[in-house]
Protein backbone atom coordinates (compact mmCIF):
# COMPACT_ATOMS: atom_id res chain seq x y z
CA UNK A 1 0.00 0.00 0.00
CA UNK A 2 2.45 2.40 1.06
CA UNK A 3 4.99 1.23 -1.69
CA UNK A 4 2.00 2.28 -3.89
CA UNK A 5 1.55 5.23 -2.88
CA UNK A 6 5.22 5.96 -3.31
CA UNK A 7 5.08 5.31 -6.78
CA UNK A 8 1.53 7.21 -7.25
CA UNK A 9 2.81 10.09 -5.57
CA UNK A 10 6.58 10.03 -7.59
CA UNK A 11 4.69 9.77 -10.69
CA UNK A 12 2.62 12.96 -9.61
CA UNK A 13 5.98 15.33 -8.99
CA UNK A 14 7.06 14.27 -12.24
CA UNK A 15 4.19 14.83 -14.59
CA UNK A 16 3.76 18.22 -12.80
CA UNK A 17 8.13 19.01 -13.02
CA UNK A 18 7.92 18.49 -16.63
CA UNK A 19 5.16 20.49 -17.08
CA UNK A 20 5.78 23.30 -14.53
CA UNK A 21 5.67 25.86 -16.46
CA UNK A 22 2.57 25.39 -18.33
CA UNK A 23 0.89 24.83 -15.67
CA UNK A 24 1.84 27.80 -13.27
CA UNK A 25 1.15 29.74 -16.96
CA UNK A 26 -2.51 28.64 -17.36
CA UNK A 27 -3.05 28.89 -13.18
CA UNK A 28 -1.60 32.35 -13.31
CA UNK A 29 -4.01 33.39 -16.61
CA UNK A 30 -7.06 31.33 -14.87
CA UNK A 31 -7.06 32.74 -11.19
CA UNK A 32 -4.22 35.05 -11.12
CA UNK A 33 -1.77 35.35 -8.04
CA UNK A 34 -3.81 32.99 -5.36
CA UNK A 35 -4.94 30.26 -8.21
CA UNK A 36 -1.07 29.91 -8.70
CA UNK A 37 -0.01 29.99 -4.86
CA UNK A 38 -2.53 27.02 -4.85
CA UNK A 39 -1.19 25.14 -7.16
CA UNK A 40 2.47 25.60 -5.54
CA UNK A 41 1.19 24.89 -2.30
CA UNK A 42 -0.49 21.35 -3.83
CA UNK A 43 2.92 20.43 -5.41
CA UNK A 44 5.19 21.15 -2.33
CA UNK A 45 2.09 18.93 -0.16
CA UNK A 46 3.02 15.94 -3.24
CA UNK A 47 6.63 16.45 -2.30
CA UNK A 48 5.72 17.15 1.66
CA UNK A 49 4.34 13.80 1.40
CA UNK A 50 6.80 11.65 -0.41
CA UNK A 51 9.47 12.84 2.05
CA UNK A 52 7.17 12.10 4.65
CA UNK A 53 7.31 8.10 3.70
CA UNK A 54 10.88 8.15 2.87
CA UNK A 55 11.02 9.03 6.39
CA UNK A 56 8.73 6.46 7.54
CA UNK A 57 11.06 3.82 5.69
CA UNK A 58 14.05 4.88 7.66
CA UNK A 59 11.93 4.86 10.89
CA UNK A 60 11.43 1.03 10.90
CA UNK A 61 15.15 0.66 11.74
CA UNK A 62 15.56 3.67 13.77
CA UNK A 63 15.59 0.90 17.27
CA UNK A 64 17.94 -1.36 15.44
CA UNK A 65 20.38 1.66 15.05
CA UNK A 66 19.88 3.13 18.70
CA UNK A 67 20.57 -0.69 19.68
CA UNK A 68 23.98 -0.96 17.63
CA UNK A 69 24.90 2.10 19.66
CA UNK A 70 24.41 0.46 23.05
CA UNK A 71 26.11 -3.00 21.56
CA UNK A 72 29.44 -0.75 20.39
CA UNK A 73 29.52 0.89 23.36
CA UNK A 74 29.41 -2.26 25.43
CA UNK A 75 32.29 -3.78 22.52
CA UNK A 76 34.55 -0.57 23.33
CA UNK A 77 34.51 -1.18 27.40
CA UNK A 78 34.96 -4.90 26.11
CA UNK A 79 37.98 -3.51 24.11
CA UNK A 80 39.55 -1.51 27.08
CA UNK A 81 39.19 -4.57 29.41
CA UNK A 82 41.18 -6.39 27.18
CA UNK A 83 43.57 -3.66 26.67
CA UNK A 84 43.74 -3.42 30.26
CA UNK A 85 44.50 -7.65 30.81
CA UNK A 86 47.66 -7.16 28.32
CA UNK A 87 48.84 -3.80 29.91
CA UNK A 88 48.59 -6.00 33.27
CA UNK A 89 51.56 -8.56 31.91
CA UNK A 90 53.82 -5.38 31.35
CA UNK A 91 53.02 -3.48 34.77
CA UNK A 92 53.70 -7.21 36.23
CA UNK A 93 56.84 -7.66 34.86
CA UNK A 94 57.75 -3.39 35.18
CA UNK A 95 56.46 -4.18 39.25
CA UNK A 96 58.96 -7.12 39.35
CA UNK A 97 62.03 -5.28 37.79
CA UNK A 98 61.18 -2.57 40.80
CA UNK A 99 61.00 -5.24 43.47
CA UNK A 100 64.42 -6.10 42.37
CA UNK A 101 65.92 -2.52 42.27
CA UNK A 102 64.83 -2.12 45.45
CA UNK A 103 66.02 -5.28 46.96
CA UNK A 104 69.50 -4.52 45.33
CA UNK A 105 69.34 -1.20 47.05
CA UNK A 106 68.61 -3.04 50.55
CA UNK A 107 71.58 -5.35 50.43
CA UNK A 108 74.03 -2.25 49.19
CA UNK A 109 72.50 -0.41 52.33
CA UNK A 110 72.87 -3.57 54.74
CA UNK A 111 76.20 -4.06 52.79
CA UNK A 112 75.47 -8.12 52.61
CA UNK B 1 66.33 -30.86 27.33
CA UNK B 2 64.03 -32.12 24.36
CA UNK B 3 60.95 -31.01 26.14
CA UNK B 4 62.13 -27.60 26.56
CA UNK B 5 62.93 -27.49 22.85
CA UNK B 6 59.62 -28.70 22.11
CA UNK B 7 57.68 -26.22 24.38
CA UNK B 8 59.85 -23.53 22.37
CA UNK B 9 59.08 -24.70 19.39
CA UNK B 10 55.41 -24.96 19.79
CA UNK B 11 55.65 -20.78 21.18
CA UNK B 12 57.15 -20.32 17.95
CA UNK B 13 55.05 -21.76 16.62
CA UNK B 14 52.24 -19.90 17.81
CA UNK B 15 53.85 -17.08 17.87
CA UNK B 16 53.96 -17.12 14.27
CA UNK B 17 50.11 -17.39 14.25
CA UNK B 18 50.01 -15.03 16.77
CA UNK B 19 52.13 -12.13 15.02
CA UNK B 20 49.62 -12.69 11.64
CA UNK B 21 46.61 -12.01 13.57
CA UNK B 22 47.74 -9.34 15.23
CA UNK B 23 48.66 -7.73 12.30
CA UNK B 24 45.31 -8.56 10.39
CA UNK B 25 43.70 -7.23 13.23
CA UNK B 26 45.86 -3.39 12.95
CA UNK B 27 45.47 -3.54 9.36
CA UNK B 28 41.49 -3.98 9.79
CA UNK B 29 41.28 -1.76 12.61
CA UNK B 30 42.51 1.18 10.57
CA UNK B 31 39.98 0.48 7.71
CA UNK B 32 37.13 0.08 10.13
CA UNK B 33 38.22 3.68 11.55
CA UNK B 34 38.37 4.86 7.97
CA UNK B 35 35.12 2.98 6.45
CA UNK B 36 33.15 4.37 10.43
CA UNK B 37 34.41 8.16 9.33
CA UNK B 38 33.49 7.69 5.85
CA UNK B 39 30.11 6.37 6.64
CA UNK B 40 29.86 9.94 9.01
CA UNK B 41 30.84 11.91 5.64
CA UNK B 42 27.96 10.44 3.91
CA UNK B 43 25.22 11.26 6.45
CA UNK B 44 27.05 14.77 6.61
CA UNK B 45 26.25 14.90 3.09
CA UNK B 46 22.48 13.69 3.17
CA UNK B 47 22.03 16.12 5.77
CA UNK B 48 23.15 18.91 3.61
CA UNK B 49 20.66 17.69 1.37
CA UNK B 50 17.68 19.70 3.12
CA UNK B 51 19.19 22.90 2.24
CA UNK B 52 20.15 22.42 -0.98
CA UNK B 53 16.82 20.97 -1.94
CA UNK B 54 15.47 24.32 -0.39
CA UNK B 55 17.63 26.21 -2.51
CA UNK B 56 16.83 24.38 -5.50
CA UNK B 57 13.30 24.45 -5.22
CA UNK B 58 13.13 28.14 -4.41
CA UNK B 59 15.40 28.99 -7.98
CA UNK B 60 13.04 27.13 -9.92
CA UNK B 61 9.78 28.80 -8.12
CA UNK B 62 11.72 31.99 -9.30
CA UNK B 63 12.62 31.02 -12.99
CA UNK B 64 8.92 29.52 -13.63
CA UNK B 65 6.85 32.11 -12.39
CA UNK B 66 4.69 33.91 -14.83
CA UNK B 67 5.28 37.01 -13.36
CA UNK B 68 8.46 37.28 -11.56
CA UNK B 69 7.98 41.19 -10.84
CA UNK B 70 4.92 40.27 -8.56
CA UNK B 71 5.90 37.35 -6.79
CA UNK B 72 6.74 36.85 -3.25
CA UNK B 73 9.87 36.09 -2.43
CA UNK B 74 10.00 31.71 -1.66
CA UNK B 75 10.51 29.85 1.34
CA UNK B 76 10.07 26.52 0.27
CA UNK B 77 10.37 24.13 3.56
CA UNK B 78 13.33 22.07 3.89
CA UNK B 79 12.87 18.36 4.28
CA UNK B 80 13.80 18.09 7.89
CA UNK B 81 15.85 14.51 8.16
CA UNK B 82 17.42 14.88 11.23
CA UNK B 83 15.70 12.65 13.55
CA UNK B 84 16.27 9.60 10.67
CA UNK B 85 20.11 11.11 10.80
CA UNK B 86 20.67 11.30 14.37
CA UNK B 87 21.02 7.72 15.31
CA UNK B 88 22.87 6.47 12.34
CA UNK B 89 25.58 9.02 12.77
CA UNK B 90 26.06 8.06 16.45
CA UNK B 91 26.07 4.79 15.87
CA UNK B 92 28.66 5.52 13.13
CA UNK B 93 30.59 7.49 15.56
CA UNK B 94 30.42 4.86 18.53
CA UNK B 95 31.86 2.18 15.28
CA UNK B 96 34.74 4.82 14.98
CA UNK B 97 35.48 4.79 18.74
CA UNK B 98 35.40 0.76 19.06
CA UNK B 99 37.84 0.39 16.18
CA UNK B 100 40.07 3.23 17.68
CA UNK B 101 39.94 0.59 21.26
CA UNK B 102 40.44 -2.48 19.04
CA UNK B 103 43.50 -0.46 17.09
CA UNK B 104 44.87 -0.37 20.55
CA UNK B 105 44.78 -3.52 21.29
CA UNK B 106 46.37 -4.60 18.15
CA UNK B 107 49.00 -2.78 17.95
CA UNK B 108 52.13 -4.78 16.75
CA UNK B 109 54.39 -3.20 19.11
CA UNK B 110 52.98 -4.29 22.33
CA UNK B 111 54.91 -7.26 22.72
CA UNK B 112 58.27 -5.65 21.94
CA UNK B 113 57.16 -3.44 24.86
CA UNK B 114 56.78 -6.96 26.75
CA UNK B 115 60.54 -7.69 25.88
CA UNK B 116 61.91 -4.46 26.77
CA UNK B 117 60.35 -5.06 29.71
CA UNK B 118 61.66 -8.35 30.63
CA UNK B 119 65.62 -6.82 29.99
CA UNK B 120 65.52 -4.25 32.00
CA UNK B 121 63.74 -6.84 34.91
CA UNK B 122 66.68 -8.69 33.89
CA UNK B 123 69.84 -5.88 33.37
CA UNK B 124 68.16 -4.39 37.07
CA UNK B 125 68.94 -8.63 38.54
CA UNK B 126 72.11 -8.43 36.79
CA UNK B 127 73.15 -4.90 38.13
CA UNK B 128 72.62 -6.99 41.92
CA UNK B 129 76.31 -8.42 42.62
CA UNK B 130 75.55 -10.79 44.89
CA UNK B 131 72.47 -12.35 43.30
CA UNK B 132 73.63 -15.71 41.12
CA UNK B 133 74.30 -15.13 37.79
CA UNK B 134 71.62 -16.53 35.11
CA UNK B 135 72.75 -19.08 33.03
CA UNK B 136 73.78 -17.57 29.41
CA UNK B 137 71.16 -19.82 27.83
CA UNK B 138 67.76 -18.49 29.63
CA UNK B 139 69.49 -14.77 29.48
CA UNK B 140 68.94 -14.76 25.95
CA UNK B 141 66.26 -16.47 25.30
CA UNK B 142 64.12 -15.03 28.15
CA UNK B 143 62.81 -11.89 26.77
CA UNK B 144 61.72 -13.10 23.31
CA UNK B 145 59.76 -16.05 24.87
CA UNK B 146 58.48 -13.66 26.89
CA UNK B 147 57.30 -11.89 23.76
CA UNK B 148 56.02 -14.74 22.54
CA UNK B 149 53.88 -15.63 25.58
CA UNK B 150 52.55 -11.71 25.11
CA UNK B 151 51.75 -12.11 21.73
CA UNK B 152 49.42 -15.01 22.35
CA UNK B 153 48.03 -13.94 24.86
CA UNK B 154 47.12 -10.52 22.62
CA UNK B 155 46.23 -12.34 19.50
CA UNK B 156 43.70 -14.70 21.73
CA UNK B 157 42.02 -11.39 23.14
CA UNK B 158 42.26 -10.26 19.30
CA UNK B 159 40.35 -12.91 17.96
CA UNK B 160 37.75 -12.61 20.55
CA UNK B 161 37.24 -9.04 19.88
CA UNK B 162 37.93 -9.69 16.59
CA UNK B 163 34.43 -12.12 16.16
CA UNK B 164 32.55 -9.41 18.19
CA UNK B 165 33.38 -7.39 15.44
CA UNK B 166 32.00 -9.71 13.26
CA UNK B 167 29.09 -9.46 14.05
CA UNK B 168 28.52 -5.85 14.25
CA UNK B 169 29.38 -5.15 10.84
CA UNK B 170 27.19 -7.40 9.78
CA UNK B 171 24.46 -5.82 11.25
CA UNK B 172 25.48 -2.55 10.32
CA UNK B 173 25.72 -3.89 6.94
CA UNK B 174 22.48 -5.38 6.83
CA UNK B 175 20.93 -1.85 8.23
CA UNK B 176 22.82 0.28 5.28
CA UNK B 177 21.30 -2.12 2.77
CA UNK B 178 17.85 -2.04 4.40
CA UNK B 179 18.46 1.94 4.28
CA UNK B 180 20.01 2.11 1.01
CA UNK B 181 17.08 2.15 -1.57
CA UNK B 182 15.07 4.44 0.69
CA UNK B 183 18.60 7.34 0.33
CA UNK B 184 18.79 6.63 -3.27
CA UNK B 185 14.98 7.57 -3.43
CA UNK B 186 15.55 10.79 -1.65
CA UNK B 187 18.23 11.80 -3.62
CA UNK B 188 16.41 11.20 -6.65
CA UNK B 189 13.64 13.50 -6.07
CA UNK B 190 16.09 16.29 -4.76
CA UNK B 191 18.05 15.87 -8.21
CA UNK B 192 15.41 15.40 -10.71
CA UNK B 193 13.00 17.70 -9.37
CA UNK B 194 15.37 20.54 -9.91
CA UNK B 195 16.67 19.42 -13.27
CA UNK B 196 12.75 18.40 -14.65
CA UNK B 197 11.55 21.77 -12.91
CA UNK B 198 14.32 23.91 -14.58
CA UNK B 199 14.02 21.90 -18.29
CA UNK B 200 10.77 24.49 -18.75
CA UNK B 201 12.11 27.06 -17.68
CA UNK B 202 11.27 29.45 -20.36
CA UNK B 203 14.08 30.39 -23.66
CA UNK B 204 13.31 34.22 -22.89
CA UNK B 205 14.55 33.68 -19.43
CA UNK B 206 17.94 33.19 -20.75
CA UNK B 207 20.39 35.90 -22.12
CA UNK B 208 22.41 34.44 -25.09
CA UNK B 209 24.98 37.26 -24.88
CA UNK B 210 26.04 36.20 -21.10
CA UNK B 211 25.76 32.43 -22.30
CA UNK B 212 28.39 33.55 -24.79
CA UNK B 213 30.64 35.01 -22.39
CA UNK B 214 31.59 32.51 -20.38
CA UNK B 215 31.10 29.73 -23.11
CA UNK B 216 33.51 29.49 -26.32
CA UNK B 217 31.55 26.62 -28.02
CA UNK B 218 31.32 27.37 -31.88
CA UNK B 219 27.09 27.98 -32.33
CA UNK B 220 25.96 31.16 -34.10
CA UNK B 221 21.75 31.11 -33.52
CA UNK B 222 20.25 31.95 -30.33
CA UNK B 223 18.05 28.99 -29.99
CA UNK B 224 21.10 26.21 -30.26
CA UNK B 225 23.21 28.51 -27.43
CA UNK B 226 20.36 28.30 -25.05
CA UNK B 227 19.90 24.70 -25.68
CA UNK B 228 23.39 23.48 -25.19
CA UNK B 229 23.52 25.48 -21.96
CA UNK B 230 20.48 23.85 -20.94
CA UNK B 231 21.66 20.68 -21.48
CA UNK B 232 25.24 21.63 -19.67
CA UNK B 233 23.34 22.54 -16.84
CA UNK B 234 21.10 19.09 -17.20
CA UNK B 235 24.55 17.12 -17.41
CA UNK B 236 25.58 19.13 -14.28
CA UNK B 237 22.62 18.20 -12.16
CA UNK B 238 22.67 14.69 -13.00
CA UNK B 239 26.40 14.30 -12.32
CA UNK B 240 25.91 15.65 -9.14
CA UNK B 241 22.88 13.22 -8.54
CA UNK B 242 25.27 10.29 -9.91
CA UNK B 243 28.34 11.52 -7.75
CA UNK B 244 26.18 11.02 -4.53
CA UNK B 245 24.41 7.86 -5.03
CA UNK B 246 28.15 6.35 -6.11
CA UNK B 247 29.46 7.50 -2.99
CA UNK B 248 26.67 5.63 -1.02
CA UNK B 249 27.13 2.13 -3.51
CA UNK B 250 30.48 2.24 -3.01
CA UNK B 251 30.58 2.69 1.03
CA UNK B 252 28.00 -0.14 1.36
CA UNK B 253 30.72 -1.99 -0.89
CA UNK B 254 33.54 -1.26 1.69
CA UNK B 255 31.16 -2.01 4.61
CA UNK B 256 30.81 -5.82 2.60
CA UNK B 257 34.24 -5.89 2.11
CA UNK B 258 34.58 -4.82 6.22
CA UNK B 259 32.47 -7.47 7.73
CA UNK B 260 34.21 -10.18 4.89
CA UNK B 261 37.99 -9.41 6.62
CA UNK B 262 36.10 -9.41 9.79
CA UNK B 263 34.53 -12.99 9.07
CA UNK B 264 38.09 -14.20 7.87
CA UNK B 265 40.04 -13.03 11.01
CA UNK B 266 37.57 -14.87 12.92
CA UNK B 267 38.14 -18.58 11.26
CA UNK B 268 40.00 -21.37 12.60
CA UNK B 269 42.75 -20.67 9.79
CA UNK B 270 42.35 -17.82 8.67
CA UNK B 271 43.56 -16.81 4.75
CA UNK B 272 45.99 -13.78 4.82
CA UNK B 273 45.48 -13.38 1.40
CA UNK B 274 41.52 -13.06 1.60
CA UNK B 275 41.94 -10.58 4.39
CA UNK B 276 44.76 -8.19 2.78
CA UNK B 277 42.47 -8.73 -0.70
CA UNK B 278 39.51 -6.60 1.17
CA UNK B 279 41.83 -4.35 3.49
CA UNK B 280 43.20 -2.97 -0.40
CA UNK B 281 39.38 -3.07 -2.04
CA UNK B 282 38.45 -0.75 1.37
CA UNK B 283 41.38 1.32 0.32
CA UNK B 284 40.33 1.34 -3.16
CA UNK B 285 36.50 1.73 -3.06
CA UNK B 286 37.28 4.81 -0.29
CA UNK B 287 39.61 6.70 -2.21
CA UNK B 288 38.17 10.05 -3.24
CA UNK B 289 37.79 9.69 -7.16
Amino acid sequence: MQEELKKSLSEAITQFNNRRTQLLQDAFQEGGEPALDKLVEEYDALRDAYFEILKRELDKNNPRYTQLTTATKAEADNLAKSLKKLNNVNEIVALTTSVINLVGRVLIVLGI
Amino acid sequence: MKQSLIVLLLLFLTSCSSSKIIELGSATASKGMDVSQKAQGIYASLSDQAGIDKSQQDQVKVLTHPSPSTMALPDTKAPDFSKQLEPRIQAYQNLFEVYKAFALLTDPKFSDKTKDAMTALQDSYDAIEKMPDLPADVKTKLPNVLKMVGEAVQAKEVKKNNEILYVLSEVYLELWNADKQTWNDYIDLIYNSYAEGLNTVDSKRYDVNKISQSNSEPYSDNATIILMYRLRNRDDIMKQKNDLKKQLATFGQALEELTKAHAEIAKQSTNMSTVISSLNKIEELLKDK
